[in-house]
């Protein structure tokens, strides 16, 4: 288990490295080398760390134990099968978790970065809505039951497109340097993160690790059943190109502009599932 | 020193935990929670134990 630990997190930074070099190359650029994330993380491991000043020390410290912890949990629950609901109490958890990185520098960049973490929880609603429409085909919230009710009636993506896609948006949405990464937009230097240096960041890049590599693991896990290890890693990068694809080519929204999409998302996420609960 | 023995002391409850789960002496959530709860600690103690103290140059690394 703690040896799957490590490997999510270090697969889940070499995803991100991934995203990073897709990026540089469509936008024909050299790019980092793909393990640049884990490097990262090592060499903030090593450089000297203290705690800001105008910082508040308590917050300023747990917040990094609580990104990791929270990712952890999350990285169980999806293995264990349990219900979709806790992932989203963690996934609600992680805004906590930005806003209180932000919050507790004392940096106004972090502030404001803190600030659209909660504006940015528009980018939830989406989640709502497509975990509801899976809860009312297959009947359960549970992971298990999920990826049984799939291997009897075939994968969800067939039947659920537009809540994939939903879905897909919510990943987007996490992705750094996508439209809807008003969190740490260029304008507020890191946003949430920009004061969290050295043994701090390199914290933060564990739990992006686990985080991306277990946001990954339950869409495809909701959607295409349960895969071999194999084929999970393979669909991993297939996503996080394919993402990396969309943050390459579009512009970083305005947080108004953002909360707008994303709210217009949920709106045709509840029209159908309103249809589909009428043709249920 | 104190940094040292956290690392160790944190590690060893994992591996502990580990050994007890596949002893069948501990179901597997309570692994689990001990990892959760340890990992976090482990990763931060390990940079900070870790880290270039101040005063003195940056350790290189060869990534770079």
């Amino acid at each position: 288990m703690i040896a799957y630990l490590l490997f999510a997190v270090f697969f889940g930074l070499l995803l991100l490295g991934l995203h990073r070099k897709v990026i540089a190359r469509v936008q024909r650029r050299p790019g980092p080398p793909v393990w640049q994330e884990i490097l990262h993380m090592l060499k903030f491991s090593f450089k000297s760390t203290w705690v800001p000043a105008t910082a508040s020390e308590t917050l300023f410290v747990g917040i990094v134990l609580v990104a990791i912890g929270i990712w952890s949990a999350a990285l169980f629950v999806a293995l264990a099968g349990g219900s979709l609901l806790i992932l989203f109490g963690i996934y609600m958890l992680h805004k906590i978790v930005e806003h209180g990185f932000g919050l507790s520098s004392g940096s106004p960049y972090g502030k404001f970065g803190g600030v659209r973490s909660v504006i940015s929880a528009a980018s939830e609603i989406p989640l709502f809505a497509s975990v509801a429409v899976v809860s009312m085909v297959t009947g359960s919230l549970e992971i298990s039951d999920i990826i049984q009710y799939q291997a009897v009636h075939g994968p969800l993506i067939a039947a659920l497109p537009l809540a994939a896609l939903a879905m897909y948006l919510v990943l987007l949405s996490k992705m750094p340097f996508g439209p809807f990464s008003i969190v740490e937009s260029k304008e507020l230097v890191s946003g949430y993160k920009t004061e969290h240096f050295g043994v701090w960041r390199a914290g933060l890049e564990v739990a992006n690790g686990l985080k991306t590599y277990v946001l990954f693991l339950v869409f495809l896990t909701v959607f295409f059943g349960q895969l071999p290890f194999a084929w999970t890693l393979a669909g991993m990068v297939i996503l996080i190109i394919s993402l990396s694809f969309v943050c390459a080519t579009t512009p970083m929204l305005s947080p108004f502009d953002s909360v707008t999409v994303q709210t217009i998302i949920t709106g045709v996420m509840l029209a159908y599932a309103a249809v589909l609960g009428a043709f249920a | 020193m104190t940094l040292l023995a956290a690392v160790v002391a944190t590690g060893l409850a994992m591996v502990l935990a580990g050994l007890l789960e596949q002893a069948g002496l501990v179901p597997l959530w309570v692994y689990q929670g001990v990892l959760v709860a340890m990992f976090p600690v482990f990763a931060l103690t390990l940079g900070l134990w870790w880290m270039a103290p101040e005063g003195e140059e940056d350790i290189p690394f060869l990534g770079y």
